[in-house]
């Protein structure tokens, strides 16, 4: 973690909004993907991504520097998104086809083109998956958590984190490659 | 290796978490096992593909909203500091009960039947006679005169 990062929420943990409102602003982008992928979309992830740094901040007494402050917050979306699912009971969503800016700005027109495409794909499929396979893939190949950290953010063993991400690979890889007639196109 | 690992291992493999032994046996497998090579690969393309997806910023600003809900009184966050100047009265507010409850048990369950017999040998001592009687009887009675 920067230290700029721990100071702004050492200074946030006493109190200082700017402080927190400077935490908000680095890391709203990743929860509202996160949360939009995961489940909602357009108001309703917005909506939870609100949710999620309003208890974030009633919660920050809570946060110690061991865990990273972002899964931290992931961890919050988590929950907070899977109970908006459970009172909606309804595990998928409208506005994942549209996908907005799916692919880095720096590559070729045409490979812009072809990485959009294949990415919205990805998206596509990603959104199609059982929500345990989803929450587990977003979290390990977007995200970038650890096995650790994926077992603390699910609350489940190690072990169980193994399996379940290579499940929800295969899954992925089997929609990929039907999707694509057999093979993958990269 | 002569088996084909299967995805768990694979998985793992991938994400560099498996034991040492294991991946070096997995990298010489895959190294004379096209299918399994194949599988691989394809796992780090949808990987490399998924880190690709950009983050999107939230359509509104979320730090503007938050801030003004957080502004209202109900969401006004209990700090620390706050517990620390309630701890005197809350402690105090416990010791008071404690010591309530504390005497309230020493006391002796019934009192003793010696206390109820005194208690009722005091009884003639007060403005009201024994036996309920009118203390006043001219101001019980009708008092009947002869004319």
């Amino acid at each position: 973690m920067h230290d700029s990062e721990e100071r702004l929420i050492q200074q946030a943990q006493a109190g200082n909004r700017h402080a927190f409102g400077s935490l908000m602003q680095r890391n709203q982008a990743r929860v509202f993907q996160f949360v939009r992928r995961l489940c909602a979309g357009g108001d309703e992830a917005l909506d939870i991504t609100q949710d999620t740094f309003l208890k974030a901040y009633l919660a920050l007494d809570k946060w110690r520097p061991e865990a990273r402050f972002q899964t931290w917050l992931l961890q919050i979306a988590r929950n907070t998104t899977l109970d908006a699912l459970r009172r909606q009971r309804r595990q998928s969503c409208a506005a994942l086809e549209d996908c907005g800016q799916l692919v880095s700005p720096v590559a070729s027109p045409e490979q812009q083109l072809a990485g959009a495409q294949r990415l919205a794909l990805l998206e596509r499929l990603l959104a199609r998956l059982p929500l345990e396979h989803r929450e587990i893939l977003l979290l390990r190949e977007v995200e970038g958590l650890s096995y650790a950290e994926l077992a603390t953010t699910l609350g489940i063993q190690q072990g169980t984190v193994k399996s379940r991400l290579a499940r929800a690979r295969e899954a992925m890889l089997s929609s990929y490659r039907h999707a694509n007639g057999g093979q993958l196109d990269d | 290796m002569t088996e084909h690992p299967d995805m768990e291992a694979l998985s793992a493999y991938l994400d560099g978490e498996s034991d040492p032994l294991e991946s070096r046996c997995i990298a010489t497998h895959l190294a004379v096992c096209p299918s399994c090579a194949t599988v691989v690969r394809d796992l780090q393309a949808i990987s490399q593909g998924l880190r690709a997806l950009v983050p999107e910023q939230p359509p509104v600003d979320l730090a503007a909203r938050v801030g003004a809900l957080l502004d209202s009184p109900r969401l006004t966050r209990q700090r620390p500091a706050r517990w620390r100047k309630r701890l005197p009265v809350v402690v105090g507010a416990a010791a008071s009960v404690l010591f309530g409850v504390l005497i309230g048990s020493a006391l002796p369950a019934d009192p003793p039947a010696s206390a109820a017999l005194s208690l009722n040998a005091l009884a003639v001592l007060g403005s009201a006679p024994p036996g309920a009687l009118c203390a006043r009887p001219e101001s019980c009675y009708l008092k009947v005169t002869q004319k």
